[in-house]
């Protein structure tokens, strides 16, 4: 195993091939020309052009995957703001039906494709169901949820989905994105932001709101086995909060009586985080000062985004990651993350 | 160095403190049911001086979702930045191993003597 990358994001050609997988009763508003309605934020388009480099497996398989020496790359899409589109059963259908297309089209074909669960979380029930419904299946390794959210992830009514994630011994993969769009809170704290630009930057912001959320709301109390996988979100911001945490932790501490241990550790023990993009921290010294405040040797995975590489090539993003790391976070830390499952081969195409 | 008589016992009433000072430090006297407790008068975070700080309960460790309050009238908390210890250890509620200073104290012929080393 040379290099597993945590975050591919393939896609659809055309929403009609992904009509089929999608039930009858909702089916017609994902054929129709053009795909289903949805919400957007309005700054990069949703899905797939005909002619996109992720949209073929075995053209990404031979210009991707082996021409960069990847062995394994588990599929998260490119369907960002499924979780707040306005219309919830809808969106569950559309998660239905890309999981299945992506097991039927790229998962079992291939044994170099894993995928991921995508559930839409403003109706935790139906993302449940899926869970269920899929959660057994060697070729999925996560759960994958747009970290554009209606409300913040602690909250309890999402509980259940983490219970069932830990049920199937799935991590949790959040993938920033839907900012902004359908039922979304705003893409910053600030308000809607101008420009791709902005929004784009801000993002880590939503990151910073789940994980407080999470941690006291006492998730990681209540699902002590829990992993989180933040795609595509950068490193650099974590160790604020973390820091920022603990030190309010010791005098706030008795609203959330069940927070027990310093909000950091919850974080460190429970929160991986993605190599694309890494911050273009201008001097090497810099980044490793922080992959070592976030335990890097633990938590960070290579991903490569692809094929968005708007922000530069991954390979070359992480050249100033120490050579006594680069084989934790190219191999051994999504081994650890994913267990056994990561390995196992997939089922037959049905 | 030695053994300070800081109070009569009944200057200080259950619920009640005293702040003294033995050989140039600030210590407080706290009576909880009949049990006196010597803190030094210095929050191990800041150095507040802690013992002016409200005397109440916490929030005990509890399962999510869930509230348990207890140690009324054991809690110490700093009236800077509301670090909370716990006045019979001096221990804060975060970690055992931040704590205030304590003395010991002995009750005798309805006299507080703290030991100061």
């Amino acid at each position: 195993m040379r290099v597993i990358d945590v975050d591919l994001h393939h896609q659809i050609s055309e929403w009609s091939a992904v009509a089929p997988y999608v039930a009858s009763g909702l089916r017609w508003r994902v054929a129709r020309p053009g795909g289903p309605p949805l919400a957007r934020h309005g700054f990069k388009k949703v899905g797939a052009a005909v002619a996109d480099p992720a949209a073929d497996p075995t053209w990404v398989k031979e210009h991707y995957l082996d021409a960069r020496g990847v062995d394994l790359a588990i599929l998260t899409g490119s369907l960002r703001s499924l979780g707040v589109q306005p219309n919830p059963d809808l969106a569950a259908a559309i998660a239905r039906g890309l999981n299945d297309w992506t097991l039927d089209n790229w998962v079992r074909p291939f044994n170099c494709y894993k995928g991921s669960i995508l559930v839409a979380q403003q109706d935790p029930q139906q993302a449940v169901a899926e869970i269920d419904r899929l959660g057994a299946d060697p070729g999925m390794v996560q759960v994958l949820m747009g970290s554009a959210s209606e409300a913040p992830l602690g909250r309890r009514a999402y509980h259940p989905i983490y219970a069932a994630c830990v049920r199937y011994n799935l991590p949790l993969a959040l993938h920033i994105g839907g900012e902004g769009a359908g039922i979304s809170s705003p893409a910053t704290a600030v308000g809607h932001p101008t420009t791709y630009f902005e929004w784009y930057g801000s993002l880590p912001q939503s990151y910073m709101g789940h994980i407080m959320s999470m941690v006291t709301e006492g998730v990681f109390e209540r699902f002590p086995t829990l992993k989180v996988v933040l795609c595509d979100g950068g490193v650099f911001w974590l160790p604020h909060i973390m820091w920022r945490f603990d030190k309010n932790w010791k005098a706030q501490r008795s609203e959330t009586p069940w927070v027990k241990l310093p909000p950091s550790r919850y974080i460190l023990d429970h929160f991986y985080l993605t190599t694309y993009p890494l911050e273009a921290a201008p001097e090497a010294k810099h980044l490793h000062h922080v992959l070592e405040m976030i335990e890097a040797e633990r938590t960070l995975l290579f991903s490569s985004g692809y094929p968005n590489w708007e922000l530069g090539d991954p390979f070359d993003m992480i050249r100033d990651v120490p050579d006594g790391l680069r084989r934790r976070v190219m191999v051994d830390n999504a081994l650890a993350v994913y267990g056994d499952r990561l390995l196992a081969p997939n089922r037959p195409r049905s | 160095m030695g053994r300070h008589v800081v109070a009569r016992v009944d200057e200080i009433p259950p619920g009640g403190r005293k702040i003294v000072r033995i050989e140039g430090r600030e210590i407080g006297i706290f009576n909880l049911d009949g049990q006196f407790y010597a803190l030094k008068n210095s929050c191990p975070h800041q150095a507040a001086r802690v013992c002016l700080g409200r005397v109440l309960g916490t929030t005990l460790p509890s399962d999510v979702y869930e509230f348990q309050y207890g140690k009324e009238g054991r809690i110490l908390r700093c009236p800077w930045h509301s670090w909370e210890y716990d006045i019979t250890t001096g221990q804060s509620v975060f970690d055992p191993r931040v704590r205030v200073v304590t003395y010991p104290v002995e009750i005798a012929n309805f006299e507080v003597a703290v030991t100061v080393s």
